[in-house]
């Protein structure tokens, strides 16, 4: 901006010097606005040129016209021939709509006046090219995702260019996961401003997520797509419950298991709950025993109680959630008597039963010895 | 009173002999048997709460009521073992010709069965403890009852019950042949009878009774 002052300045003075007559002497250009401040490549915008009658006595135009370069395109202009007077003391706003060509650079399309019954002014307008995008990236994601498991993806966005952009909206695009929000609008990126959006991805498959940051540069539409592959898999940090020490025995009316539950993994499990599931029945007192919140290489004891007609295995179900809240079901298949009750090892005779019997035939051995004896 | 059944179970010729040239007093064998037959409550009420638990879903809430039969059973039980004998030893000794009364053949029974109570004492003790080890299966259908004798062979062929069976009849045998031992001085004196026709008449039903005793245990 300050360039285009200091030219439009001088601009006044050499024309001034240039043209030589109190005609031209006495027109100026004001202010020059350009949207956008900066091009991109093949953008396309406006030039709008304020002129003022500085001088006492009104002045004839016959022609105000803008001429482009070699990568600078006028491609709609007003065509004021025969414009008109301007008064003493009025000002006239022009605009031209220009193109970027492909080139990056500075240049200086030239904005003239024509007077009547001569005389013309010339005007030349730094316009800058700039095919510096704006910076978006992957500031967070998972390292591993898993399917049905919710996990946060950050996106960042900055603006290394020297004007403001405006509405930097991002989106996701996936077929392979629900993404909430759906759509984050960021609003207008300042020079070197930098600003992130949060997303929750749940996969459901494989495949890729595209995150297209879209943006405007005056009326220009730009858009960058970001995308990373999903691949569902096994994530390092979960929490990991493992069912051991199980004992199942038989109770008034079905089952009992009790055993332990330990949490094998990296992250809390909360919510643990362990239950039995069909062809179980849970019955009271234990059909649910909440163990409520697991940490990593924690563990409790646990019971439930259930019947079970005509099967072998019955799956003992514990359900956990992870610090998100997502429910995770794990089903450790119990093996319970096929028959009424278990088949005990029959380890041989208790020592303690020999001994009663050993003592008692001893005794009566001796009660009988001693009855039968002569007297 | 402690002094005789000591007396009868250790000297029985003695004792008997001594007590045939009394009337037939029924206080302390009466009491022997009145221990016994409540022992033998204590046991069937023992043995029927550890099973109450098999039929607590065809039989929902009866668990105390079959507990209570097994009681009176174990009662009932004591008292017919008394009598019964008393019968078979007077029936089988009117074969030799024996002269005694009912009432002395009753009396000499009810202080044979002091052994008994020694038997019934020792299987309530060991029952008691291992109590805890028994687990009763559940029959769903009491009509089914091709589940039902399974669920109960189940139950007597878990170890702590096969070690408690087998130590009830080897106590039933040994404590039995105890008793025989005074059953046949008691009645070869109650019946007047020679030595032989004593042990012929005592024999005869114990063996019995030991055969039962030993092939329900599974032996042959």
């Amino acid at each position: 901006m300050k360039k285009v002052m200091i030219l439009l300045v001088l601009s006044i003075a050499l024309t001034c010097g240039i043209v030589g007559t109190s005609t031209a002497s006495q027109v100026g250009v004001i202010d020059v606005s350009l949207d956008p401040e900066v091009f991109f490549p093949h953008d396309t915008g406006t030039v709008t040129i304020v002129i003022k009658n500085t001088g006492t006595d009104s002045v004839e135009l016959s022609r105000v016209n803008l001429q482009g370069t070699r990568s600078i395109y006028v491609i709609e202009s007003p065509h004021y021939i025969g414009v008109g007077r301007l008064g003493a003391g009025d000002t006239m706003t022009t605009s031209f709509t220009i193109r970027a060509g492909n080139e990056e650079g500075i240049f200086y399309p030239r904005f003239s006046l024509n007077f009547v019954p001569s005389g013309n002014m010339m005007f030349p307008i730094s316009l800058k090219v700039d095919k510096t995008p704006i910076e978006a990236g992957i500031k967070t994601r998972p390292d591993t995702f898993m399917e049905g498991k919710k996990d946060v993806v950050v996106v960042s966005v900055g603006n290394p260019r020297e004007n403001s952009l405006s509405g930097v909206t991002i989106t996701p695009q996936t077929g392979i996961a629900n993404t909430v929000p759906t759509s984050i609008f960021i609003g207008t990126l300042q020079p070197g401003e930098k600003k992130e959006a949060e997303f929750s991805v749940t996969p459901t498959g494989t495949g890729d997520i595209t995150f297209n940051v879209e943006y405007r540069n005056g009326q220009n539409r730009q858009t960058v797509p970001l995308t990373i592959p999903v691949v569902p898999g096994t994530a390092k940090r979960v929490p990991e419950p493992i069912v051991s020490n199980v004992e199942v025995t038989s109770i008034a009316g079905g089952y009992r298991i009790t055993g332990d539950v330990s949490n094998a993994g990296l992250e809390t499990a909360r919510s643990v709950v362990m239950t039995t599931k069909d062809p179980a029945e849970p019955i009271d007192p234990f059909r649910v025993y909440v163990v409520g919140a697991l940490d990593a290489d924690d563990f409790s004891s646990f019971e439930v109680t259930f019947t079970a007609k005509d099967a072998e295995t019955v799956p003992l179900v514990t359900r956990y959630r992870d610090d998100d809240g997502n429910l995770y079901e794990e089903v450790t298949h119990v093996t319970i008597q096929s028959g009424p009750m278990p088949v005990a090892e029959q380890d041989g005779i208790s020592p303690m039963v020999i001994g009663i019997i050993g003592l008692s035939v001893v005794i009566v051995a001796g009660a009988l010895l001693y009855s039968r004896k002569k007297r | 009173m402690a002094l005789k059944i000591i007396t009868a179970l250790f000297r029985p010729e003695e004792f008997f002999g001594e007590l045939s040239k009394e009337e037939a007093a029924f206080a302390v064998p009466f009491g022997i048997v009145i221990i016994y037959s409540i022992l033998s409550a204590v046991a069937g009420y023992q043995m029927a709460a550890l099973m109450a638990p098999m039929y607590d879903v065809a039989l929902e809430g009866y668990g105390g009521v079959i507990a209570i039969f097994g009681a009176i059973g174990g009662f009932v039980g004591g008292i017919m073992v008394w009598i019964v004998a008393a019968v078979l030893f007077y029936l089988v000794s009117m074969a030799f010709h024996g002269e005694g009364s009912m009432k002395k053949v009753l009396e000499a029974v009810g202080y044979g069965m002091a052994p008994l109570i020694a038997a019934a004492g020792i299987g309530i003790a060991y029952l008691a403890m291992v109590a805890d080890q028994v687990v009763a299966p559940v029959i769903r259908d009491i009509m089914d009852t091709t589940v039902a004798e399974e669920a109960v062979e189940a139950f007597m062929n878990q170890p702590v019950m096969a070690d408690f069976t087998l130590l009830q009849t080897f106590l039933s045998v040994v404590f039995m042949i105890w008793a025989a031992n005074i059953w046949y001085y008691g009645i070869r004196h109650a019946r007047k009878l020679k030595a032989r026709d004593a042990g012929i008449t005592v024999i005869i039903p114990v063996v019995l009774y030991l055969i039962i005793v030993i092939a329900s245990y599974g032996v042959f």
